[in-house]
């Protein structure tokens, strides 16, 4: 469990992140909602070690981050970031395979070509493989990236639980692409892995998460499981516009709806 | 190779690698041959093999030609080649900008204020032997590192080093090295003024073994460091944040290398003064033939940074025989058109 006791962070004298507790639990996909600036990206921050806390811990699995060896961490955790370019023409392939760095030292290269394989196919950019990166659209590039920290946390004899992070991993991708890459991570964390997810769509993460935590200002208004947090009020007051719940039939989840915008 | 169904060329396979380094290397030999056999006296190839191997039959004259004047000349040139493009290769990874280049952060431009500074002030008037030989080379050698530790200095803020900032540094390092570099050549006379001018377009025209010694450490010492920075190299091309996220670490990481990549083109603008375009150039040649991963880009990039700067000499030294042209002159001419050919042709397939 990647645990966040009471962590602030400071940035330019405000708080972004504000006494936050959250825990990313094995076998759970976690989905954290919010309004621009609410301190998503933050958290991903101080969740994945990036970022130490002013106040509060964060630990892996009972361990503070701090104290956790570089490497070892990186073949534990990973971290979908927004976007990532590349400005050399480095091929798809090459891309996932620096997702096998970590273990460079322990694993032979047709292990790591294996990895990577399964990766590419797993985030269906396999027939993207000889392709040059920046030739990519945004979405397929987001894919890609997906497949590279698959690559990373990939590891058959280890033990360990595996974490990852993904901040707005549907932001770029079709309707089609959006269910794959949240089903995937869906069952990922059916496999025991630990997911969290920062999502824009508040349908993906009623759809796919375990648990909905809702951030604002830097604080946690509520967190459970979706039928609990995704209430009309709670996120009304989260996004500050009023939203409509009700409920979806064929999935027996919240279908959440904003009401029309309101100009002045 | 494995059994894996790959699809497209999308494993770059190792013995595509090999074939390559090989084909390089083969390129390197000739050019060590040619460059001692090319010259105001025109020595044959196998003459200059005899006389490599020491089987007795070259004559002396043809032996003396090669042995003290035009091998180290060529080590010399070869040495500073890889140097500069190596240099050139990383330094683009590590700013993942593919126009970054050792003379842009300003490492060339502090090396030769402080060279023309020597020069002007007379110093190595003031002092006899051996230490007034030394004296230029070591000047521009201290005004390259000093110039590379003031600008990470200034970039640095709390061990992160922010590349803008970075290359915005060395823009206004360059503009007050090139300022101070004009006034003092305004207080120079014209026999100084002929000495700076020629050091400053480049030549290897200086090249004895001292100055092939004083290069050695420094070009080896970074062609050979550079390899080992290839896995971090290449994870820097996603970005600080992600070579982070895989395990890096990047700040110290990235210390070693601009002091690393400082000191070798610090110790080459000493031994030849200031030769451009080789570090911009040679590793887009490379890219272009095999990728961009550092693991095949930074030895190929040594190989054919070495073999051009030969060829570049040999033309500086057969055009206008018997004098022979600055060699910054050369690379600057040729190396000019082609980088801006290179510059449409990739606005046209990556559009920025």
């Amino acid at each position: 469990m990647i645990e966040a006791e009471g962590v602030s962070l400071r940035r330019g004298g405000r708080f972004v992140v504000d006494g936050v507790s959250v825990a990313v639990r094995p076998g759970t996909l976690t989905a954290v909602l919010g309004p621009n600036g609410a301190g998503k990206s933050s958290l991903v921050r101080l969740l994945s070690g990036e970022a130490s806390p002013d106040f509060g811990k964060v630990a892996l699995d009972g361990r503070d981050l701090k104290r956790w060896n570089r490497h070892d961490l990186a073949r534990r955790r990973a971290v979908l970031s927004q976007s990532v370019s590349l400005t050399f023409p480095l091929s798809v392939a090459e891309v996932v395979m620096l997702g096998r760095a970590p273990h460079r030292a322990r694993s032979t290269r047709v292990e790591d070509m294996a990895a990577a394989e399964a990766s590419l196919k797993a985030a269906d950019v396999w027939h993207l493989a000889g392709r040059a990166y920046p030739t990519l659209s945004g979405g397929e590039r987001q894919r890609v990236q997906f497949a590279r920290v698959l690559a990373q946390l990939e590891d058959g004899g280890q033990s360990g639980t595996r974490y990852l992070i993904l901040d707005e991993p549907t932001s770029s991708l079709d309707i089609r692409h959006q269910a794959r890459l949240l089903g995937l991570a869906g069952g990922l964390a059916r496999k025991g892995w630990g997911v969290l997810a920062v999502l824009h769509d508040a349908n993906l993460a009623a759809i796919h998460a375990d648990t909905v935590v809702l951030l604002r200002d830097g604080r946690v208004l509520a967190s459970g499981d979706p039928w609990s947090v995704m209430t009309p009020d709670s996120l009304t007051a989260t996004f500050d516009h009023p939203v409509l719940v009700s409920h979806r039939d064929d999935l027996d989840r919240p279908l959440i709806t904003p009401a029309a915008g309101t100009a002045g | 190779m494995t059994s894996l169904p790959m699809p497209n060329s999308a494993w770059k396979g190792r013995s595509r690698h090999a074939g390559i380094l090989t084909l390089l290397s083969l390129l390197s030999v000739v050019a060590v041959i040619a460059s001692l056999g090319v010259g105001a006296s025109a020595i044959s190839p196998g003459t200059v093999l005899r006389t490599l191997l020491h089987t007795a039959d070259a004559s002396p004259r043809d032996a003396a030609i090669v042995l003290h004047l035009r091998l180290p000349r060529t080590l010399l040139g070869f040495g500073l080649g890889a140097a500069l493009a190596v240099s050139g290769a990383v330094m683009q990874g590590l700013f993942r900008n593919p126009l970054a280049d050792p003379g842009l952060i300003g490492v060339s431009a502090g090396g030769a204020m402080a060279a023309v500074a020597v020069i002007v002030l007379g110093v190595p008037a003031l002092l006899a032997g051996t230490v007034g030989l030394l004296a230029l080379p070591l000047a521009a050698f201290a005004g390259s590192l000093c110039t590379t530790l003031a600008i990470q200095r200034i970039a640095s803020d709390d061990g992160r080093t922010d590349v803008s900032t970075l290359l915005l540094a060395g823009i206004a390092i360059n503009a007050i090295a090139g300022a101070v570099t004009g006034f003092l050549i305004f207080g120079s006379d014209d026999r100084q003024l002929r000495d700076i001018t020629f050091w400053s377009m480049g030549s290897l025209g200086g090249a004895t073994w001292t100055t092939v010694l004083g290069l050695a450490p420094f070009a080896l010492g970074a062609v050979f460091a550079a390899g080992r920075w290839a896995g971090v190299l290449d994870a820097l091309l996603l970005g600080e944040r992600e070579a982070g996220l895989l395990g890096f670490d990047v700040e110290p990481a990235k210390r070693r290398i601009v002091i690393a990549t400082a000191a070798a083109v610090g110790a080459g603008v000493a031994a030849a003064g200031v030769i451009g375009f080789v570090g911009l150039v040679v590793p887009h040649l490379v890219r272009l033939m095999a990728g961009a991963g550092h693991r095949l880009l930074l030895p190929a990039s040594a190989l054919l940074g070495g073999t051009l700067m030969l060829c570049a000499d040999m033309l500086a030294r057969t055009v206008v025989i018997p004098a022979e042209l600055p060699i910054g002159l050369v690379t600057a001419l040729l190396g000019g058109p082609f980088f801006l050919w290179l510059l449409i042709r990739q606005r046209r397939s990556f559009p920025p």
